[in-house]
């Protein structure tokens, strides 16, 4: 059965809008006010990259609903599932399918990172969605880079992602929009045995943005590394959750969230750190933090335990907060100019995150930051 | 050995807890709650027109507020066969030797005497849902503290009830809260005039005796501008088959430069519902503080609120709660920052056994008024055994650029290193967990009167004697 009729059936009848703990949106802002998908896309990436991941069996391709093959609808089928009745969820879905399927077989390293680069331009509402499928002992570097443009207000994009066996994935996100875009971000990477899992997101660099993202450690001895860097600027507003799930022994997590707060920026984190029963011997740490520059922000940071497992380590770490102001006393007294002074403090708050994404996207942050520097530091000399 | 001394405690606890007292109620409404039962309590109790008019409004409330649709399931509870007021006595007893012998018996069982013998100012003890002894110590009337059952406070101080009373907490809080503004009885009532500091705790030993008893008691604390007071509440109750249910509120108002600092012990049976408001208001360099031990009840949800609303005040939630077995402990605090260069910290420590469950709820809140708010909150717990779970959910909502908050959780099991290390200075295991148990409490423990630490100690030891031994 395809995936719209599925979703027609009386199971996914009155979806509903997703509840967040600490996390306040309104729901119409991200709801799609068109039922026609105008989106446009292309994609492009380093050639050496594709060369190589062509030349050892492994494939890139777009997904549309005529081409749609039968294990890509059962994953998307799945991801529906485990978000129930997911409003969104369902929205992006009851489109016409729009993405790209990235398949690594199995026994298979790519050495190159792989650059992927999704421009859309879209004039209505716009969905992407990206699968991922990586093979038993294979390794890729994926940078993903998504840029919307066109004057649509809201737009969807759903990834995911399963591992099989030992395989190992360093995954970045970056996504930058325009400021009156409404963003929702769902995303899905399931690991299996022994896999390496490691995600680093940075959404939206305008706009408003209500995400969530999940890393699955379906099988022992897994370890995902879950990173998110936000900067919000001007009257940006962002919810996120990040959360790993823990269902096998064994398995290992980190979740380090960061947020700078320019402007009149609203930022909630929240971070889910969940071991299941049977989970024994799972270790799952995280960390939250935001930073308060500008005058008017508001920033919420969540960090949720669920543990019903007892031979685990698990524990969390929160803050939120301006700069110290020690340490910018420290800087002035070195002879660094206090727009310099707050910059250093705010870099190095990021830099535990910052270092996981490369040298390009790292360029991105930078302006971003530099730009709600000035509007921001301005303000208060 | 161990088992032997085991068995031995909990029956020298249960002697010590007792049966269920034999105590015909003088006065009843019976089962169950309508219109009319609030108007019998009102008349019984000779109150107000003002205070009826609130009851009966609040009553409303009660029937169009919902359940709390967080936390612990609640739909075991049967509101409609309780028994919301019984009077055990006609008169509230002033002096000790006016209790009746059957409920002195209790009392001495609990220990509440021995302890005034010691060192501690005033008693004012709960029986079935009204006070039946309160006894306060000279110096501390000459100090013009008044310490009483609510009741009677609404008779002697109707216009210092009737100014605090329901501001902090409304009846329409939530549905618990409706439902104590309307069937209320007993609590305690305390004023620390200005600038009068209470050398002593002051303590009240509260107990629900009867099955399907409600105990819906109402305290209100002032402490006056520079005053201060440190007030101690001890819970304790037989066991019984049927489910009962307490649901108390709590208002505590700190004015300028006061001090107070409120601790529970809480030790329901294991078929109590447990559901409470408790909130109190912390004005300009004001202090507040909450000392709050769970270690019973099949149910209990209580998050204890201080709000920060004066500047510089600063207010503080320290807790234990402790889940065995069929328990559900749903505990946190919430600390709302409303003034600048307020302060505020909260530390939770939990342990799970027996396939209990301990969760945290809190909240952290800075208006955008709250400039240089500091917080900063621990909440650490022991799942002792793999049936046990815990849950954490913290909510730290900051409107203000030049805050801090500084959260920190962790779950774990034992530490196999401490226990390393104990069990190779020839300590056996189930003495060496229960002095980690005990380690790991320990900045509870030492904040409490000190028999009242003796207590707890024991009650923990008790509770989880299945586990340590």
């Amino acid at each position: 059965m395809s995936i719209k009729k599925v979703l027609k059936t009386a199971e996914f009848q009155h979806p509903h809008f997703p509840k967040y703990l600490g996390i306040h949106y309104t729901p119409e802002d991200f709801d799609f006010h068109s039922d026609q998908n105008t989106c446009d896309w292309k994609w492009h990436a380093n050639q050496n990259a594709i060369a190589e991941i062509k030349a050892k069996g492994g494939q890139i391709s777009r997904i549309d609903a005529c081409t749609i093959q039968s294990h890509q609808t059962q994953e998307i089928l799945n991801f529906i599932h485990t978000h129930k009745k997911n409003h969104y969820v369902i929205q992006h879905f009851s489109q016409q399918i729009s993405g790209l399927e990235v398949i690594i077989p199995e026994n298979t390293i790519i050495q190159k990172p792989l650059n992927l680069n999704i421009d859309v331009f879209n004039q209505l509402s716009s969905n992407y969605s990206l699968l991922l499928n990586l093979g038993t002992n294979s390794r890729i570097t994926i940078n993903q880079q998504v840029i919307i443009a066109g004057q649509a207000s809201n737009a969807s994009l759903i990834m995911i992602g399963s591992q099989n066996d030992n395989s190992q994935l360093k995954l970045t996100t970056t996504i930058l929009n325009h400021s009156n875009l409404n963003l929702v971000l769902f995303g899905n990477l399931d690991a299996a045995r022994d896999c390496q899992t490691v995600w680093s997101l940075t959404p939206g660099i305008h706009g408003g943005l209500l995400g969530d993202v999940a890393i699955n450690l379906n099988g022992q001895g897994s370890f995902g590394r879950l990173n998110v860097l936000k900067t919000g600027t001007v009257s940006d507003h962002c919810g996120l959750q990040a959360s790993v799930n823990h269902y096998a022994p064994h398995t290992k997590s980190r979740i380090n969230m960061r947020g700078v707060l320019f402007g009149k920026s609203k930022v909630n984190f929240t971070s889910i750190g969940n071991i299941v029963k049977g989970a024994s011997g799972s270790d799952a740490q995280q960390e939250s933090r935001l930073m308060t520059v500008g005058e008017t922000t508001h920033g919420t940071v969540n960090p949720v335990l669920l543990i019903d497992e007892n031979d685990v380590n698990a524990g969390h770490a929160a803050s939120v907060g301006q700069y110290d102001l020690d340490e910018l006393y420290y800087l002035l007294s070195r002879g660094i100019p206090i727009m310099q002074a707050r910059k250093i403090l705010v870099y190095d708050f990021i830099s535990p995150v910052m270092q996981e994404f490369d040298k390009r996207i790292q360029k991105i942050i930078t302006a971003a930051i530099e730009m709600g520097s000035g509007e921001s530091f301005n303000d208060n000399l | 050995m161990a088992n032997k001394s085991t068995s031995a405690n909990k029956k020298a606890l249960n002697q010590e807890r007792g049966e269920v007292d034999k105590i015909r109620p003088i006065l009843s409404t019976g089962v169950g709650i309508n219109e009319s039962i609030i108007q019998n309590i009102s008349i019984a109790k000779k109150e107000p027109k003002w205070m009826l008019t609130l009851r009966l409004k609040a009553y409303k409330i009660y029937l169009e507020k919902p359940l709390p649709h967080f936390g612990p399931d609640l739909s075991q509870i049967d509101l409609d066969h309780i028994k919301y007021f019984q009077r055990a006595t006609n008169y509230v007893a002033r002096k000790w030797k006016d209790v009746p012998d059957t409920i002195k018996e209790t009392f001495e069982r609990i220990g509440v005497p021995e302890a005034e013998r010691k060192y501690l100012a005033g008693s004012a003890a709960q029986y079935e849902s009204e006070a039946v002894y309160s006894n306060l110590k000279k110096d501390l009337e000459a100090k013009g503290i008044i310490f009483m059952d609510t009741d009677t406070a609404l008779r002697e101080h109707p216009n210092l009830v009737r100014q605090y009373f329901g501001t902090l907490v409304a009846a329409s809080d939530n549905k618990f809260s409706a439902l104590n503004t309307a069937v209320w009885s007993g609590g305690t009532f305390l004023y620390v005039p200005k600038g009068v500091h209470a050398d002593v705790p002051i303590q009240s030993y509260f107990r629900i005796n009867a099955g399907r008893t409600g105990q819906f008691e109402r305290t209100l604390i002032i402490v006056d501008e520079g005053g201060s007071v440190n007030y101690v509440e001890g819970c304790t109750a037989p066991n019984y088959s049927e489910d009962s249910l307490h649901a108390a509120v709590v208002e505590v108002f700190v004015k300028k430069g006061g001090r107070c600092r409120y601790t529970t012990i809480q030790n329901w049976s294991t078929n109590v519902y447990s559901l409470e408001t408790k909130r109190a208001q912390a004005d300009e360099n004001s202090s507040m503080e909450w000392v709050d031990g769970n270690l019973g009840s099949k149910v209990t949800m209580k998050y204890p609120s201080i709000y920060l609303a004066g500047h510089g005040a600063s207010g503080s939630m320290l807790s234990i709660a402790a889940a065995g077995s069929q328990m559900h402990q749903d505990t946190g605090a919430k600390m709302i920052h409303m003034a600048p260069d307020t302060h505020s910290t909260i530390v939770s420590k939990s342990i799970c056994h027996d396939g209990g469950r301990a969760d945290y709820r809190g909240l952290i809140k800075y208006i955008q008024q709250a400039d240089n708010a500091h917080s900063h909150v621990e909440c650490d717990t022991i799942l002792m055994d793999d049936q046990s779970g815990s849950d954490t959910f913290p909510v730290n909502d900051i409107e203000t650029s030049n805050g801090t908050i500084e959260h920190e959780a962790r779950v774990s099991k034992i530490s196999e290193e401490q226990l390393y290390y104990l069990e190779s200075r020839g300590i056996d295991e189930s003495t060496a967990t229960q002095l980690i148990v005990m380690g790991f409490l320990d900045p509870f423990t030492k904040q409490l009167p000190m028999e009242y630490a003796v207590e707890l100690n024991r009650l923990i030891r008790y509770q989880m004697s299945g586990s340590i031994g």
